[in-house]
């Protein structure tokens, strides 16, 4: 490439820069010393029990039981909204035309209104 | 290369505890000098590139287990050191409080003022254009025009492709070229 001969003949490929006297002849020792032990390569053999082998599994299934809990209860918990209301109905079902008469003259609403209430409760 | 230095031999000693660390020895006595002044090159300083170079040969002691024999012994110790490097200068960079706009200004002045750069006049101005490179690019050039080093190791060293690392000398070698011309 001409541009690197132009480049080799201006600057040339010498080392420009230097070290300390001896510096390479004590550097193996330096780092030699500094080197992190090792530590002794061993192999535990590991004692296998019926519990470590069974716990997975059985963390698992509580799990999976608790989920099931959880859903069984959310769901009677709304299956028991609905029957409260039962009773609620029932008391509806008890009020007699008579009472409602009543409420009608009390509140002073024409049929009109009335018939607008209605609807718009159903 | 030191006469007694055999690296298959090296190798199947390292594999055992008991001639491991006398095995590593060896290693740092053939590379020691040649991975030292790759690391120079980039970091410019003494004390700084003997840092460097201890930490190379330190984590290359901690994972020596790790070493497969896939790829050379030198090569992987190069990717080491060369590492080493790049975390050392983006770290510098990043608490560096000279301009933003002149980074290299710094290690220039550094360099003029060091007692280990003998270099004249024009050597000193390829150090310049050198610094102003980004630092692969700089790494490159260095391996090349220093160390002669053949693209294929290189790029086992670097992990980039062959044809990207003539490419990345090509422009390297432009921009020396054009900052030369308009220095001297």
């Amino acid at each position: 490439m001409k541009e690197e001969d132009e480049i080799l003949r201006k600057c040339g490929n010498g080392n420009p820069f230097t070290v300390p006297e001896g510096y390479f002849d004590h550097f193996r020792e330096n780092v030699m010393q500094q080197l992190p032990e090792k530590e002794a390569r061993t192999f535990k053999k590991q004692h296998i029990t019926v519990w470590s082998r069974v716990k997975p599994w059985f963390y698992m299934t509580a799990v999976f039981a608790g989920m099931l809990m959880g859903v069984h209860f959310m769901l009677n918990l709304s299956s028991s909204d609905q029957s409260s209301t039962a009773p609620m109905r029932a008391e509806k079902e008890m009020i007699t035309d008579q009472e409602v008469e009543t409420m009608m003259d009390h509140s002073m609403m024409d049929d009109y209104s009335l018939y607008e209430c209605l609807t718009e409760a159903e | 290369m030191t006469p007694s230095y055999n690296e298959k031999e090296v190798l199947a000693l390292l594999q055992q505890e008991s001639t491991q660390k006398d095995a590593f020895s060896r290693i740092v006595a053939q590379y020691s000098e040649q991975l030292y002044w790759q690391i120079r090159r980039m970091v410019l300083s003494h004390e700084d590139a003997n840092d460097l170079l201890q930490n190379t040969f330190i984590k290359a002691w901690t994972n020596i287990d790790y070493f497969r024999a896939e790829s050379k012994l030198s090569t992987w110790l190069y990717r080491i050191a060369l590492n080493e490097c790049l975390t050392f200068l983006n770290k510098q960079r990043a608490s560096s409080f000279v301009s933003i706009d002149e980074p290299e200004a710094d290690a220039i002045t550094k360099l003029e003022g060091d007692s280990y750069f003998s270099g004249d006049e024009a050597q000193l101005l390829l150090q310049k254009a050198l610094v102003a490179l980004p630092e692969k690019q700089r790494m490159v050039f260095n391996l090349k025009y220093y160390q002669e080093m053949k693209y294929e190791e290189m790029s086992d060293v670097l992990g980039t492709s062959v044809g990207a690392l003539k490419a990345s000398y090509h422009h390297a070698v432009k921009k020396i070229e054009v900052f030369l011309k308009d220095s001297l």
